[in-house]
């Protein structure tokens, strides 16, 4: 598990990155793909997560539509035209932000 | 896998609702999570209540709403942007207005007014409260917030009423009083003692706070300021030397009016008679009117009046211009005067089936926007003598050259016969109020002396 004011920081990308992978999905959806991808490491809280997706929703990078499970209403997202085109650059953004905090912090990369 | 039924649902989501989340997408984006959650670990024979309780506290810190405050900050932190954006331009096209306005009213180009008045209101109701919001957010401490508050105040009112001030509207000197005391008495001690506690804040505190007090200091007297001695001294000198004329002339008229109307043979005895009695009444109305002012701004004002070595201002404390405003248009003992006077007038509004020509040389010139209805009524009366009687051209040219030479109540311009009775009487000081009333009792003796001259 990491700290939560790294992951607070990145939490946009990795939603921006995983909707732009997987066309549509939910929330509860997205925190365990998370999960499965990073082998736990990585655990999005609610708390943070939805918060999120509705400022992204309020900007136009995020589109959504509603499915109806029984008595209960699923609200899955997928990126917009401007999603998509924030995805790539948050990606290319953190890309360069790792090679500089490597260069900033002389991090040694084993298996560079 | 567990499958729950509606009631459980339902229950998750007041319980939802109960815990303070008020959006109705983020309790379905709740409500959803929570289920698929439960769905996933409960097994058949857990407790709903139990593991329900146990989940949800794997939502939060401190309380669920906790979430919707997150996204209430983040959604208005999108608006930040924006806001700063207005701000900015809102900033500049309002300081363009004033800036263009004030180039204007030097040039004495029409639209100044417009432009000032738009350009400040951008200012108040945009720009400044903008800034605050914008401010307030990066404040930690109450008591900043406080300061913040009181100057966000101060500078409303201190612009407000340099508008009202720029544009002759009424309460303008008190919004303008209020605005410096607020300024100097509150928040300038609140200012002063929230940043002197801080080590870090304490010199520019002060030096601030000097700036505040001196520029402050500087308004008050501005305002306090009352207008200049040597001008007002001299409007009342010219009233002085005016009223020893006009006195002589209507001796003289009375003089020959009474030759002529005791001479058997003159044919229009008659309306002499009339039109005499009226033009002394109207004289004796004007004086009326000045004593009615003179009463209320120092008794010891007398006819014939000497200043014995004071100054005009020692007596009419002049500096309030409002007064002889507020006494000729809106009081209501004023209006005793002007309701004499306007009755005046309504007789010889009368004296226009009556054909009598001698009230063909009435002047325009009358001291009430009531009476402009009646003014029309002479301007007609006129006319018909131009037409049927005497060229009367020469006696109305310099009239209307005094009324042309008064800038017009917007001070845009100069007034024409439409505004000269609000460029005459309207926020002008009492010693030029006198004299204008002056200038219209000579008005009303020279239009006599010329109809004896062309009995």
């Amino acid at each position: 598990m990491y700290s939560s004011e790294l992951i607070k920081g990145t939490l946009k990308t990795i939603v921006l990155k995983l909707l732009a992978e997987n066309k549509k999905m939910y929330g509860y959806e997205i925190t365990q793909k998370v999960k499965e991808l990073t082998g736990d490491k990585i655990q999005i809280t609610e708390g943070a997560l939805y918060p999120t997706l509705h400022a992204l929703e309020a900007d136009g990078y995020l589109k959504t539509e509603t499915e109806f499970i029984g008595k209960r209403v699923r609200k899955y997202y997928s990126l917009s035209p401007d999603g998509k085109t924030l995805s790539k650059e948050k990606v290319n953004e953190f890309a360069d932000f790792m090679n500089t905090m490597k260069f900033l912090l002389d991090i040694k990369i084993k298996n560079a | 896998m567990y499958k729950l039924s509606d009631q459980q649902i339902d229950f998750i989501l007041e319980d939802v609702k109960r815990r303070g989340i008020e959006m109705e997408d983020l309790q379905l984006n709740l409500l959803d999570h929570i289920c698929c959650i439960l769905e996933r670990d409960m097994k058949e024979d857990d407790n709903f209540n139990e593991f329900y309780k146990k989940t949800i506290k794997t939502f939060f810190k401190h309380e669920l709403w906790e979430i919707e405050e997150e996204t209430i900050q983040l959604l208005t932190f999108k608006h930040y942007y924006a806001m700063k954006k207005t701000m900015i331009i809102s900033g500049f096209i309002s300081s363009l207005m004033i800036i263009a306005g004030s180039i204007f009213k030097l040039f004495h180009l029409p639209g100044t007014g417009p432009l000032f008045v738009l350009g400040t209101a951008i200012f108040i109701l945009i720009f400044l409260p903008l800034m605050f919001v914008l401010k307030i957010k990066e404040k930690q401490k109450t008591r900043e917030k406080i300061v913040l508050l009181i100057g966000l105040i101060v500078a409303l009112l201190a612009v407000t009423s340099t508008v009202f001030k720029v544009m002759h509207w009424p309460m303008a000197d008190l919004l303008k009083v209020t605005s410096i005391l607020t300024l100097l008495a509150v928040f300038v001690p609140i200012y002063f003692f929230t940043g002197i506690r801080n080590p870090e804040m304490k010199f520019n505190t002060i030096v601030t706070s000097v700036l505040l007090i001196a520029g402050g200091g500087m308004l008050w007297f501005m305002t306090s300021m009352r207008p200049s001695v040597v001008l007002e001294n001299a409007a009342f000198s010219s009233d002085i030397a005016l009223n020893h004329t006009v006195m002589k002339l209507y001796e003289v008229n009375s003089d020959h009016a009474q030759e002529l109307l005791n001479d058997d043979a003159y044919r229009l005895r008659n309306e002499l008679k009339e039109f005499h009695k009226l033009c002394s009444e109207t004289y004796a109305e004007i004086d009326t009117v000045k004593s009615f002012l003179s009463k209320h701004y120092y008794p010891e004002y007398k006819y014939g009046y000497s200043l014995d070595g004071k100054n005009w201002v020692d007596y009419a404390s002049s500096s309030d211009w409002e007064r002889p405003t507020a006494l000729l248009f809106g009081n209501k003992e004023a209006d005793i005067s002007y309701v004499n006077l306007s009755k005046r007038l309504e007789k010889m509004e009368e004296h226009e089936k009556s054909e009598n020509t001698y009230f063909a040389f009435w002047d325009k010139t009358l001291p009430s926007p009531k009476l402009k209805k009646i003014v029309h009524q002479i301007e007609t009366l006129n006319k018909k003598a131009r037409h049927d009687f005497y060229s009367i051209t020469p006696f109305f040219g310099p009239v209307e050259q005094i009324s042309r030479a008064v800038p017009d109540s917007t001070g845009e311009g100069f007034a024409g016969n439409g505004d000269w009775i609000m460029s005459n009487f309207y926020h002008v000081s009492q010693s030029v109020v006198m004299r204008n009333l002056t200038q219209l009792q000579l008005n009303v003796c020279l239009i006599e002396s010329a109809a004896l001259m062309r009995r």
